[in-house]
C-alpha cells in the first residue's frame, strides 16, 4: 500500500514538474509529502529543506542537470532517511545518484518526444486539435509513469535499490549521459529549421552579431540575463532596420515622383 | 511543402479576441510545456494552448493549418512569463502579418520572456522564499512548506495572467501601426529574429563543453580551455553549421539531423568527453587524470 501511495505521489509530482504552477515538485514540498506518506512528516521536512538548499547551490547551467529530474531525488532521499535512519545531509548525498537518473530519463524523453512532435505536425496538417492534445499530454503521462514505476520498485528496499542503481550507473550510466548530451544539442535542429524558414541566407551578419553578443554577454552575466540583454539588442536592431527600410521606401517613392523632372536639372 | 511555410490566403485583419478566448488560452498555458522535446522545446503545447485564438482568427481552413504548422517551430514556454510571447504572437496573427514577421517576433519575445521569467523565479523568488521557508521547515513548522507553495504558486498564476493580457494589448496596439508598412516590418523582424537565433545558439546550448586532459611531461592541458580560447561556443556553432548545410544544401530530412546529433552525443559520452554525472566505462587515458 505504501509503495502504491508513493508511486502515485511521484506520478503526480513528476507531472507538476512540467505543468500547472510547478511548485509542488520543489524538494521542500515534495519531501514533506513523501514524509507524510511514510508517517514521518518531520523527517520529510528536514530532508526537503536540506535538498532545497542543495539544489539551489547547484550550477543549473550545466547541460546534464535537467530541470524536471528532481522528484526521484526527493523521493529516495526521504526513503533513505526514514527507512535507513540516515540524517538529512547523509540522505541528500546518498540519493544523489537519483538526480542523475532522473535527469537522464528526462533527457531521454526529450529525444523520444520527437516521435510525438511528428504526430503534432500531422495533426497540424489536418487541423486536428484532439490529436494535437494527445501529442501534448501522452508524453507527459508516459514520463511520469516511468518515474512512478522506479519509485514503486525502490520503495520496498530503498538501500539495496540505491546500491543497485549505483552499480547500473557505473556500467550503463554513459547511455543516460549520452542522451543528456543529445538533449542539450537537439535545439540546434530547431534553430536550423527556424533559420531556414526565416530565409537567413541573406542576413548572415545578423546571426553572427547575435552569436558574438551572446558570447560577450554570457561571459559577464548569467545566461538568462545574457539572453534578456540579447533580446533587447535584437529588438533595437529590428526597430532600427524597420525605420531604415521605411525611410528608404519613402525616399524611393519621392525619387519616383520626381522622375519626370530628372532630365531637366540644368 | 514544409509544414508551416507559405502565405495566408485571407490577409484581412481578424476581429480582436474576446476575454473568454483569452481566458481559455490562459488556462491552457499552464499545460504548454507538457510535451517538452529537444528539437522544438514546448512547441506542441504552445500550439495547443493557442488553438482557441487561432481558430477564431483563421476561419479559412488552409490558413489555420498553416498557422498551426508554424507555431510548431522552436519555442520555449517553460516560464510563467511565456504568456507575454503568446499575447504578442496572437496580436500579430490577428493582424495577419507575414509568417516571417510572426516567427521572428515569437522567437525574440519567447526567448526574452522565458529567460527573464526563469531568472526571476530561479534567482530571486525561489531562493529568497526558500531561505526563510527552509529555516521554518527545519524547525519543524509546516507553515514553511505552505508559505513556500503559496508564494511560488500565486506569483506564477498572477504573472501568467497579467503577461498574456499585457502582451496581447500592447502587441495589438503596436501591430496596428507597424503592420501598415508590412515589408519594412518583415525586414526589421527578420533581422531581430536571426540576431536572436545567433544568440540562442550560444546561450541555449550552453554547458556542453567537450573536455579531455592531455598529459605532457610537465603538466596536463585542458582541451576545453583550448577550445574556449579559439572561440567560446565553437562546438554548437559548428554543429549548427553542419545541420544547416544538411537541411538547406543537401536537402536531408530532420531525422537525419537528429541521428547525427545522437551519434555525436553517444560517442562523446562513451569517450567521456562531457563530464556529467556518470563516467565512461572505458579505460581512457584522459579520464584517469
Amino acid at each position: 500500500m505504501e509503495g502504491i501511495l508513493i508511486a502515485l505521489a511521484v506520478f503526480l509530482l513528476a507531472m507538476d514538474q512540467q505543468i500547472l504552477t510547478r511548485s509542488l515538485h520543489r524538494p521542500l514540498i515534495a519531501c514533506t509529502i513523501f514524509g507524510m506518506l511514510l508517517s514521518n512528516t518531520a523527517i520529510g521536512m528536514a530532508v526537503g529543506a536540506s535538498l532545497e538548499m542543495t539544489l539551489l547551490s547547484f550550477d543549473t547551467s550545466r547541460y546534464f542537470l535537467h530541470r524536471t529530474g528532481s522528484v526521484l531525488y526527493s523521493c529516495f532521499a526521504v526513503l533513505l532517511a526514514v527507512k535507513a535512519g540516515m540524517n538529512a545531509a547523509e540522505a541528500a548525498g546518498a540519493a544523489l545518484v537519483f538526480l542523475g537518473i532522473g535527469s537522464g530519463i528526462a533527457h531521454l524523453f526529450d529525444t523520444g518526444n520527437l516521435f510525438f512532435l511528428q504526430q503534432a505536425r500531422k495533426a497540424a496538417e489536418t487541423r486536428d486539435e484532439k490529436k494535437l492534445a494527445v501529442a501534448n499530454f501522452l508524453p507527459l503521462v508516459l514520463k511520469a509513469l516511468v518515474f512512478a514505476v522506479i519509485a514503486f520498485v525502490g520503495v520496498s528496499q530503498a538501500e539495496n535499490f540505491t546500491a543497485a542503481v549505483e552499480s547500473f550507473g557505473d556500467g550503463f550510466g554513459w547511455i543516460l549521459e549520452g542522451f543528456s548530451a543529445v538533449g542539450a544539442l537537439l535545439p540546434l535542429v530547431g534553430f536550423a529549421v527556424l533559420l531556414r524558414n526565416l530565409s537567413a541566407k541573406d542576413m548572415p551578419g545578423a546571426f553572427f552579431a547575435g552569436f558574438a553578443c551572446a558570447v560577450l554577454a554570457g561571459s559577464v552575466l548569467s545566461f538568462e540575463a545574457a539572453a534578456a540583454v540579447c533580446a533587447m539588442l535584437a529588438f533595437g536592431l529590428g526597430a532600427f532596420a524597420y525605420h531604415l527600410n521605411l525611410k528608404e521606401a519613402s525616399s524611393a517613392a519621392a525619387e519616383k515622383s520626381k522622375k519626370g523632372d530628372s532630365g531637366k536639372w540644368w | 511543402m514544409v509544414v508551416g511555410t507559405g502565405k495566408y490566403t485571407n490577409t484581412n485583419e481578424a476581429f480582436p479576441l474576446d476575454r473568454k478566448t483569452l481566458n481559455q488560452i490562459f488556462v491552457r498555458s499552464f499545460f504548454a510545456d507538457a510535451s517538452h522535446n529537444g528539437e522544438t522545446a514546448s512547441s506542441a503545447g504552445w500550439c495547443w494552448a493557442l488553438m482557441p485564438g487561432l481558430k477564431q482568427i483563421h476561419k479559412n481552413e488552409e490558413d489555420l493549418a498553416l498557422s498551426m504548422g508554424h507555431e510548431l517551430e522552436y519555442v520555449s514556454a517553460a516560464s510563467p512569463m511565456s504568456t507575454l510571447a503568446m499575447g504578442v504572437t496572437l496580436a500579430l496573427e490577428q493582424q495577419k502579418c507575414d509568417l516571417e514577421t510572426i516567427r521572428s517576433a515569437r522567437t525574440v519575445a519567447s526567448a526574452a520572456a522565458d529567460s527573464f521569467g526563469t531568472a526571476l523565479f530561479e534567482y530571486v523568488v525561489i531562493p529568497v522564499t526558500a531561505v526563510g521557508c527552509c529555516a521554518l521547515a527545519s524547525a519543524g513548522s509546516i507553515l514553511g512548506v505552505l508559505l513556500y507553495f503559496a508564494v511560488v504558486a500565486v506569483l506564477s498564476v498572477l504573472l501568467r495572467y497579467a503577461m498574456l493580457y499585457y502582451g496581447y494589448s500592447k502587441g495589438t496596439r503596436a501591430a496596428e501601426s507597424l503592420c501598415r508598412h508590412k515589408e519594412a516590418l518583415k525586414q526589421g523582424a527578420r533581422m531581430a529574429g536571426i540576431f536572436m537565433l545567433g544568440a540562442m545558439t550560444f546561450l541555449f546550448v550552453r554547458g556542453l563543453q567537450p573536455d579531455m586532459y592531455l598529459q605532457s611531461n610537465y603538466q596536463s592541458i585542458s582541451f576545453a580551455d583550448g577550445l574556449k580560447k579559439v572561440l567560446p561556443g565553437i562546438v554548437p556553432l559548428g554543429l549548427l553549421g553542419i545541420i544547416w548545410h544538411m537541411l538547406t544544401k543537401k536537402n536531408r530530412s530532420l531525422l537525419m539531423c537528429v541521428l547525427l546529433l545522437l551519434a555525436v552525443g553517444m560517442a562523446g559520452a562513451l569517450l567521456g568527453l562531457f563530464g556529467g554525472f556518470f563516467s565512461s566505462p572505458l579505460p581512457l587515458p584522459w579520464l584517469n587524470l
